[in-house]
């Protein structure tokens, strides 16, 4: 699967979130898009699943899944949303069993026997290493999971659509260090099936996963570039402010 | 001493008033309890009789009572899925500026007097029966099934609206995410959680239905009798309408005036135990 | 098939949705295009004759005025001080459910039980006759449930702070509510006060044999003189639905009738909103 994002430009409300945007990501990399508050980094990752089709939201730019523009007007967001799946910043379980939370997207997708419906999500769960933690409660309702377990739940969910581009909005943020551990090495574990774009404000993290990183500031890429080079050798002088201090005066 | 003694002046003058609006349901149940005993002791079963005669002495209710069933069933069938869709619509595909706009103007519109609503069946609706479906007189029981649903649709779809808007838009967009349309997330997500409150406004829709008696009264045809067809396109009653029709018509001690005071009793106590309930659930949820 | 469920989905939404507000915007504007014509200056200031077939309706304007301003100078103090109570001085948990119950209990109540009470009570257990001011009575009762909740969530949305700072200063309870909490019940009492007269104000069960007479009401002269209200006089109306004339009254007396509601339902839900905004 092969992103290319083409000089996008997203305005809301006649003001500008993104400009000019030029990336790609690669398959099978881990990239992080890291920034300060409020430049941009979250509206960049709703337009690529295109999760705010509204009408006060105006594109401009193309971005391009697989040699098909998804801003055309016969794309499927069903499908679209089906290979590019998003993990929230703050968990939102549905009022269900912990299996019913897994299987909300898939089932709408394709129909399963009762027995593949359990191994899915029994694989799931593991995959999100929640399994052990709740192997016996799985109908019960998943209100009661900690904030971690229910920020896993999600990625379980989302996991079980099968996407093959995984969009994290800083999905470590509200959970705690075991938790955060967790969701780390699942990242580098996913790397081998589909893409990683993940947007934190933890540099630290960004240093340990990522393959790549971006940085943007006031909705434009300042700089991009693989990782090592970006934390060791960036050009700009706002990047290596950033990336040391996570300061930026833009 | 003197400090002490307004405090609890105040008090008690504030606990008075409490007590007194504590006590008005009760009052007004044992009222009407004691001035039907008459009924229920004299005539007993023979209530339960289906022809209100009381020239010969017969006195059963069950038409009305029946009427009554019939009219807030109809109301109900009609107004339950036309306002549940129609509230849909307003949280899901209406734009937010227009949502609240709406929402507002059916807030005041529920509050129309229902004598006006009684005006509007018998000079437009009646006639209108007549001519479409060909009868003698509009004045039927589905005249007051189709007046009532119309009476509590507006309150309905603004209850209604109020459910679904309080479901977080989170939800939706997480629903989105995965990869389901609009309507999959409405079967999916937002009726399966909405099961409960959704319940209580039914519940709510059918005790205010029971109770109202102005519209019905006019357009219902006032016809004692247990309808002949079981269709609802015959003249009937409703315990409402024949209390509000007829209850000046006989003297207080008589028995047909004891047996009308039960009849509003028989239609006070489904009202409570719904009052009842409704808030027990909101309290259980 | 995915696509054509989400497409029958959509469309019944919408189909419900027009037809629901068709319906109820409907009778608005049947309202209006029958009543604009039967009113002017003559059917305002006139007294009604002819059982309503000729002649205005302004005894009835009086008349509606009348019993619903005194229903709420009745009730209001009532529901303030029951509200008040209820907020201030009972801490028991099972008082404060049960009492919640019996207010909704109250207020569900429908209006032709509240005019069969009132004729048991008033006129054969009490004694009295057909007069204006029971009709105001039991009306009050009817609207207490409104404004007792309207000003005792007011109150109970005060923050705890407040309170505390206040008991903190030396005040007794007396003297708290009467220099703080008093006002602060009176305006979460307004927005109620609204909605509740707004619904009375249509009623006619209620009063329609303790306060008013099937014809020949004007406007009492003394206690005991019984009242003409727009709301029955509608129904007086729309009984003659053969004679075209009382029913073009009845359009006339309806849009008045209407008007009035909506204007201080208007004002109620607009205060409820504000008062939700503001703390």
């Amino acid at each position: 699967m092969k992103i290319t994002i083409n000089n996008l430009c997203l305005k809301i409300a006649n003001q500008t979130i993104l400009k000019n945007l030029n990336l790609s990501f690669q398959q099978g990399e881990v990239t992080c898009i890291v920034g300060p508050s409020g430049s941009g980094k979250s509206s960049l990752l709703r337009t690529l699943n295109r999760i705010d089709s509204n009408k006060n939201y105006k594109y401009s730019g193309d971005v391009i899944l697989d040699n098909k523009s998804i801003f055309a007007k016969d794309y499927s967001l069903e499908q679209l949303r089906k290979q590019v799946g998003m993990v929230f910043q703050k968990p939102c379980i549905f009022p269900f069993s912990i299996t019913k939370n897994i299987l909300f997207g898939a089932k709408h997708h394709e129909k399963m026997t009762a027995y593949q419906a359990e191994k899915l999500v029994i694989d799931k769960l593991k995959q999100v290493a929640l399994y052990e933690e709740v192997r016996d409660r799985l109908d019960q309702s998943a209100l009661e999971l900690s904030i971690g377990q229910q920020q896993r739940l999600c990625l379980a969910r989302t996991l079980a659509v099968n996407p093959q581009l995984l969009l994290l909005d800083e999905p470590t943020s509200a959970l705690d260090p075991y938790s955060s551990g967790a969701l780390e090495r699942f990242v580098v574990d996913f790397k081998k099936q589909g893409t990683v774009v993940f947007v934190t404000h933890n540099i630290a993290q960004a240093k340990r996963i990522a393959d790549h990183v971006v940085f943007i500031c006031n909705g434009e890429v300042i700089e991009s570039g693989s990782a090592e080079k970006m934390f060791s050798c960036s050009t700009t002088d706002q990047t290596k402010q950033y990336l040391n201090t996570q300061t930026c005066d833009c | 001493m003197l400090k002490y003694n307004k405090e609890l002046g105040l008090q008690h003058t504030l606990a008075l008033s409490f007590f007194v609006i504590i006590a008005l349901p009760v009052l007004i149940f044992f009222v009407l309890l004691i001035q039907s005993k008459r009924a229920f002791l004299e005539v007993g079963l023979g209530l339960l009789s289906t022809s209100w005669f009381p020239a010969g002495q017969e006195y059963g209710i069950l038409a009305m009572l029946y009427g009554s069933a019939v009219v807030v069933i109809l109301a109900l069938a009609i107004a339950v899925p036309l306002s549940l869709l129609s509230a849909l619509a307003l949280t899901e595909f209406v734009p937010k500026s227009l949502q609240l706009t709406i929402k507002s103007i059916l807030e005041i519109l529920a509050g129309v007097p229902s004598i006006i609503y009684g005006l509007l069946g018998i000079v437009i609706l009646c006639p209108w029966l007549e001519q479409v479906f060909d009868i003698s007189t509009g004045r039927t029981l589905f005249a007051g099934g189709l007046l009532l649903a119309l009476m509590i649709l507006p309150m309905m779809i603004s209850l209604f609206e109020d459910v679904f808007s309080q479901i977080p838009h989170e939800f939706r967009d997480n629903s989105s995410s995965l990869g389901l349309n609009k309507s999959q997330i409405i079967l999916a997500l937002i009726l399966p959680i909405s099961k409960y409150p959704c319940f209580n406004i039914i519940l709510l829709a059918m005790s205010k239905a029971l109770g109202e008696t102005m519209a019905i009264m006019l357009v219902i045809g006032c016809v004692d009798k247990f309808p002949n067809f079981w269709l609802p396109l015959s003249a009937g009653q409703t315990v409402t309408s024949k209390l509000g029709r007829d209850l000046g018509n006989y003297s207080f001690h008589s028995i047909e005036f004891s047996v009308m005071i039960a009849m509003a009793l028989i239609l006070l106590i489904p009202t409570i135990i719904f009052s009842f309930v409704l808030k027990k659930r909101e309290l259980v949820r | 098939m995915k696509k054509i469920n989400h497409y029958l989905i959509c469309f019944f939404c919408w189909l419900a949705l027009v037809i629901s507000l068709t319906l109820v915007l409907g009778v608005i504007v049947i309202l209006v295009g029958k009543g604009i014509g039967a009113i002017n200056w003559n059917f305002i200031s006139q007294p009604s004759t002819n059982f309503g077939q000729s002649g205005g309706i302004l005894y009835q304007i009086v008349g509606s005025l009348l019993i619903v301003i005194v229903a709420f100078l009745l009730s209001f103090p009532v529901a303030i001080a029951a509200a008040l109570y209820k907020s201030e001085y009972l801490t028991n948990k099972k008082w404060q459910y049960w009492s919640d119950m019996m207010l909704h209990i109250l207020n569900g109540i429908p209006s032709i039980v509240f005019g069969v009470f009132a004729l048991l009570f008033f006129i054969n257990i009490c004694g009295a006759h057909v007069s204006w001011w029971l009709g105001s009575l039991i009306l009050a009762i009817m609207m207490l449930p409104i404004l007792t909740f309207s000003s005792y969530f007011y109150l109970q949305r005060l923050s705890p702070e407040i309170r505390d700072s206040c008991l903190a200063l030396g005040l007794t309870k007396g003297q708290f509510i009467r220099s703080f909490l008093l006002k602060r019940s009176f305006v979460g009492a307004v927005s109620g006060s609204f909605l509740g007269l707004a619904r009375i104000l249509g009623e006619t069960a209620p009063i329609m044999w303790v306060a008013t007479v099937f014809a020949g009401g004007a406007i009492p002269s003394s206690w005991s003189e019984p009242v003409a209200t727009i709301a029955t006089h509608i129904l007086i109306l729309a009984q003659q639905a053969n004679d075209p004339q009382a029913v073009s009254n009845g359009w006339g007396a309806s849009l008045i009738l209407i008007s009035l509601v909506f204007i201080l339902a208007g004002i109620g839900f607009y205060m409820r909103r504000q008062q939700l905004r503001i703390q």
